[in-house]
């Protein structure tokens, strides 16, 4: 059983202030992705890319389709479940990277990080801990991580963004370009990280700007053109296509 | 885990009432005032649960009705129907006989209104203030009720100092932080924010807003916050139902909501605040 | 004519013109049923359509009420004013009930049926058979912290008397202490808040549990409410700011009683402190009298 099942996927926004016009993101998405497979999804901008993401997470409302995914209790429709088994699968097992981060201002950077593992249950002294340690693999001195994001540089304060999602552990890694806004070496830290976690067993759909993450990370890849998938694949097939103009 | 707080079908209307009421009022009719009988419908059909540790916002403009299911289950206003249960407490608490409502109100359900005149005594002193809620659950200790005071004024960044000082004295935002420290006096299950921050300067604001936040995080209670200010609402909630003329037009995940809402009267909120 | 003369003085036989008591015998009735109520709801403020009366209300029109509603043949009558027999007002209601009733006036407490006071019980423990009548300036203990008579009633009705306990709070915060010196707020049988009347703390604790009847009589006000005997009296205390009944430096200087309630006596000119003396002057004799013997 595919550790998330994807079935005829659409988003149609309508805009009510523009006369009920309607826009469509993607539609009939269909993939699966397998338990510790990354599936990395490509497309130019306003390809549908991050809508589909985000629609994976419940962030955004999908209008049609389904999306299964597998938990230890049995499958459950991400697009039908109640708010709050969304937020009880985001707390324990669903992981989210923005481009940036979008936390609670004036916490600092290692509360934000420790904040997903307390909410979980555990132990304040060994969620600080486990959060230090993440900071720290992905190069961020002690002293700023008793500070505020507010005040860092956004490669920075990128590094407490993917540390946040990472020290969870998450089952399900939602990557939305989290390495963009990186220095070499720190996305360099940042993609050990996160391959850490593959090797955990983390199954990730992610969003990478530049060809090399996808070819250090992916074991397939989704191609999405207009809001359809044209294509669909292995890493190392996509690799000899020429659709990277 | 089971709803600390539920909200059945909650009703308030002013006026007479008639029949015709509920049908021709509500955003659908662009109005909250009843057509035939002049009844205003302050709100209607409102129903939600919150859970322990879970922070529900409800949002929406002035006359929305948000303020209006607030001060009922406070028990400021009586409902017009409706039923509210409270997990501990047998029956729907909004029926309860007076007694008993006052007992809950002491002891379980904490408010924080937006003008603090409303929540304080402001001629009493603030230890007085805070201790008010202790006295009406028993506590017969000065020293005890002075010293869970002073904890909850540290907690909320009050100089201990200020105890037998009259808010009256305070600022604005230093008055808010005695009425959260009143509200947590008897460790609440419930703790319902209306408005908290409105009218403060921004800085102030944020200290509030970290203040409650530091709250939820650590005392775990169930938490109503009611805004029309989004990122309060963003910062504070989970889970967000959106009201106009009274009526629930939109509920979800807060993310989502506000990310990618659905209901034209929510999309009009999302982007006027952007 | 002084108070002695006039005390002396023969009462005069009631006219015609007055009914037995003063009071109509519908009043009496309706007073009588308002007792009886107030005897059953200990604490509760019963409600009486007060009269005028022959002395200005405020001047104990609510106690003058109650006696004669209560006194008959074989009845001693005996009245005070601050603890002392001999003040103008007392004598005036002793002259008054001895013109109207059957009942003999008294000074003696231990002769006395019914004990009219104002402000003090007496010092000489009452015996079951033995009424105390208390007059009232003010029945309602809320109205210090709620002037709105709706939002008093529903404060009895419920029990939420947490604002009385605020105003002790307050004043302990802002004092030191509590800072009631008379009326000391009480809860009498477990439920209802109740103002003693204006007696010291001193006289407080003589209602707990007293063998005897309290009944409490306000006239201005309209309102009668009793104390029964064997009622539980109890005055708001915190565990750690207890109730306490008043001290005094020195004995009485008359009587030399350590165990009474004294007043000061102050130098007019100076303003210092001349010397205590008991404020029960009938136990203050009788002491001295003992004393002789």
């Amino acid at each position: 059983m595919p550790h998330l099942d994807v079935r005829a996927l659409s988003k149609t926004f309508t805009m009510h202030l523009l006369g009920g016009t309607t826009l469509t993101a993607f539609a009939d998405v269909s993939f699966t992705v397998p338990r510790g497979r990354f599936l990395a999804i490509v497309g130019r901008s306003g390809s549908g890319k991050s809508s589909l993401l985000r629609c994976l997470y419940r962030r955004y409302l999908p209008s049609t389709g389904a999306i299964r995914y597998a938990t230890a209790g049995g499958t459950v429709d991400l697009l039908s479940a109640p708010d709050r088994e969304v937020l009880r699968l985001r707390r324990s097992e669903i992981g989210y990277v923005s481009q940036f981060l979008q936390a609670i201002p004036r916490v600092p950077s290692r509360d934000i990080v420790a904040a997903p593992l307390l909410r979980a249950g555990a132990e304040p002294a060994q969620a600080r801990a486990a959060a230090d340690e993440m900071l720290e693999r992905l190069g961020m001195s002690a002293a700023l991580r008793g500070t505020f994001p507010a005040t860092m540089s956004g490669g920075e304060r990128q590094r407490v963004n993917v540390a946040r999602a990472l020290c969870a552990a998450p089952r399900l890694l939602l990557l939305d370009e989290p390495t963009s806004a990186l220095d070499p070496e720190t996305r360099r830290l940042a993609l050990a990280a996160i391959l850490a976690l593959k090797r955990d067993g983390a199954t990730a759909v992610g969003i990478f700007h530049d060809r090399e993450a996808v070819e250090a990370l992916a074991d397939d890849v989704l191609v999405l053109e207009d809001g359809a998938v044209s294509w669909h694949g292995p890493v190392a097939d996509y690799a000899t296509t020429a659709l990277e103009a | 885990m089971s709803a600390m707080l539920s909200v059945e079908r909650l009703t308030r209307r002013y006026g007479p009432g008639c029949d015709r009421c509920l049908a021709s009022t509500g955003p659908a009719h662009g109005t909250n005032s009843c057509p035939h009988c002049g009844t205003v419908v302050a709100c209607a059909d409102v129903s939600f649960d919150v859970e322990d540790g879970e922070v529900l916002g409800i949002v929406g403009e002035s006359g929305s009705g948000k303020s209006t299911v607030a001060a009922c289950l406070a028990f400021d206003q009586p409902p017009t129907s409706g039923q509210a249960f409270l997990e501990g407490f047998d029956g729907d608490m909004l029926s309860a006989d007076a007694a008993a409502r006052r007992r809950l109100r002491n002891t379980r359900i904490g408010i924080v209104y937006q003008t603090p005149q409303q929540g304080l005594a402001l001629d009493v002193t603030t230890g007085g203030n805070v201790g008010e809620r202790l006295l009406a659950a028993d506590w017969r200790h000065v020293g005890r009720i002075r010293a869970r005071a002073s904890d909850l004024l540290e907690r909320t960044e009050i100089p201990i100092a200020r105890i037998d000082e009259e808010p009256r004295a305070f600022s604005g935002g230093m008055r808010q932080r005695v009425q959260l420290a009143k509200a947590l006096a008897s460790r609440p299950s419930l703790l319902i924010l209306d408005e908290p921050t409105t009218g403060l300067d921004v800085s102030v604001q944020a200290r509030i807003l970290d203040l409650i936040q530091g709250i939820q995080r650590e005392a775990g209670v169930a938490m109503v916050v009611i805004s029309h200010d989004l990122g309060v609402i963003r910062l504070l909630t989970e889970r967000t139902l959106v009201m106009k003329l009274g009526r629930v037009v939109e509920e979800g995940l807060t993310d989502q909501v506000l990310e990618d809402p659905q209901d034209a009267y929510t999309q009009l909120l999302v982007n006027s605040a952007l | 004519m002084n108070v002695r003369t006039l005390l002396d003085t023969p009462v005069p036989e009631p006219g015609p013109a007055y009914n037995y008591a003063f009071l109509d015998e519908g009043t009496k009735r309706e007073i009588r049923r308002a007792v009886l109520k107030a005897v059953a709801i200990p604490g509760h403020q019963v409600p009486f359509g007060s009269r005028e009366m022959p002395l200005g209300r405020g001047w104990g029109t609510g106690g003058l009420q109650l006696s004669l509603s209560l006194l008959g043949e074989g009845e001693c009558f005996k009245a005070i004013d601050q603890g002392a027999d001999d003040s103008v007002n007392a004598v005036n209601m002793r002259r008054l009930v001895a013109a109207m009733t059957d009942a003999e006036p008294v000074t003696d407490t231990r002769a006395a049926t019914l004990v009219q006071s104002r402000h003090r019980i007496p010092e000489e423990r009452l015996r079951p058979d033995q009424t105390l009548v208390l007059q009232v300036p003010a029945p309602e203990p809320l109205s210090w912290i709620e002037p709105r008579y709706a939002q008093t009633q529903r404060m009895h009705a419920e029990r939420d008397y947490s604002p009385m306990w605020l105003y002790l709070y307050e004043s302990i915060a802002r004092h030191g202490e509590i800072a009631v010196g008379a009326n000391y707020p009480v809860i009498v049988d477990g439920h209802y808040l109740m103002s003693p009347t204006p007696i010291p703390r001193w006289d407080v604790p003589k209602l707990d549990r007293a063998p005897f009847l309290t009944l409490l009589g306000a006239g201005r006000e309209k309102r009668i409410y009793a104390v029964p005997p064997h009622t539980s009296v109890v005055p708001l205390e915190f565990e750690d700011y207890r109730f306490q009944v008043e001290r005094f430096a020195q004995p009485c200087a008359r009587c030399g009683a350590t165990d009474a309630y004294l007043d000061e006596v102050l130098d007019p000119r100076s303003g210092e402190t001349v010397c205590f003396t008991c404020s029960d002057t009938a136990h203050c004799e009788l002491r001295r009298t003992e004393a002789q013997r």
